[in-house]
């Protein structure tokens, strides 16, 4: 089993922004591993997610709640639906331990959604922890989102960063 | 993976991981680690006018040697710039890096980046557009910046105070 070049890590995290602009949920959610976790910390530079706050803090479970619940009908908040885009700085691999199968990948980001003529801007920076599963496929064991502007008064996101 | 450039010949990936490896220092507010990119007598220069050619003989935003820069760091540092209560954090999206010099023998090399530029303080967001000109020197310990000059869109139009640095 060959290792992930640089570029196969970075592609990846290109492959899984692509799959939230073009709102390909459910295939978004089975990037994660079981044990994955999405992170936006409320705090800059937040190093503990379980004894502080966080803005999210969602393992596989409730990831997938927010999805069904964005298909759902009965829905209100999203009709009509909101959109989103993402345009990313070229991700960079910072770590790299082959013996653990585990990459992490750094890049910066400004985020826009969109819903009912109203556009509102997010900047920050990912950073993916990712593993390699049995099969040998590449997993997100941890997506962190830390926005620019985390402490500040946000209002409401719908969709995912 | 290189974070930095400590020794090994200048490659045209390695100058562009320096630029963006000096982007996050910004960010992470790293600005002691930053100011060492610099070299003695390096210059961090935002001019006044669009294609302004003269930083000494017409005015600029910012033209900053390495004193300049230090002072103003120091000033970040203390409590009493009441002005960083709460503190500035800045965030940089960068294009890819396109190397527009690359000569080794006068070991001179130049790189352009287009760029977004946010500055969030408590609730207030600045944000600011342009073009980014790396001049960089290969010194006995890495490269080095001899020029930084930054280009706004918007560098002839009242700005707002930018606390931090592009």
């Amino acid at each position: 089993m060959s290792h992930p070049s640089d570029n196969d890590l970075v592609e990846f995290v290109h492959a899984e922004t692509e799959m939230l602009d073009q709102q390909q949920f459910d295939e978004w959610l089975d990037l994660f591993a079981e044990d994955g976790y999405y992170w936006m910390p409320l705090a800059f530079g937040q190093q503990d997610a379980r004894l502080h706050a966080s803005l999210l803090y969602e393992d596989k479970l409730l990831l997938k709640v927010r999805v069904e619940r964005l298909k759902g009908l009965r829905t209100f908040s999203q009709q009509p639906k909101s959109r989103c885009h993402h345009l990313m700085q070229t991700p960079r691999v910072v770590e790299r331990d082959e013996a653990a199968g585990r990459y992490v990948v750094r890049h910066a980001w400004h985020y826009v959604e969109y819903r009912q003529d109203v556009q509102t801007l997010f900047a920050g920076w990912s950073r993916h922890e990712l593993v390699r599963n049995a099969e040998g496929k590449l997993k997100i064991r941890l997506k962190r989102v830390d926005l620019l502007n985390c402490d500040g008064a946000l209002g409401n996101m719908q969709l995912f960063i | 993976m290189v974070e930095g450039n400590e020794d090994g010949a200048v490659t045209r990936q390695s100058l562009i991981d320096f630029v963006v490896h000096e982007a996050r220092l910004l960010d992470e507010g790293r600005f002691d680690d930053w100011e060492a990119l610099f070299a003695v007598d390096g210059w961090y220069w935002l001019p006044l006018a669009p294609d302004q050619v003269d930083p000494v003989h017409h005015a600029s935003l910012m033209y900053e040697d390495g004193l300049l820069r230090r002072l103003r760091i120091e000033r970040l540092k203390n409590p009493r710039a009441h002005s960083q209560r709460p503190p500035s954090r800045c965030h940089h999206l960068l294009q890819l890096p396109t190397v527009e010099a690359f000569e080794p023998g006068a070991n001179h090399y130049v790189l352009r980046t287009g760029f977004h530029y946010t500055e969030a303080q408590g609730e207030d967001l600045v944000f600011l557009v342009g073009t980014c000109f790396h001049h960089l020197r290969q010194e006995a310990g890495g490269l080095r910046i001899v020029l930084k000059r930054v280009n706004l869109l918007n560098c002839d139009s009242a700005l707002p105070a930018v606390q931090l640095f592009i």
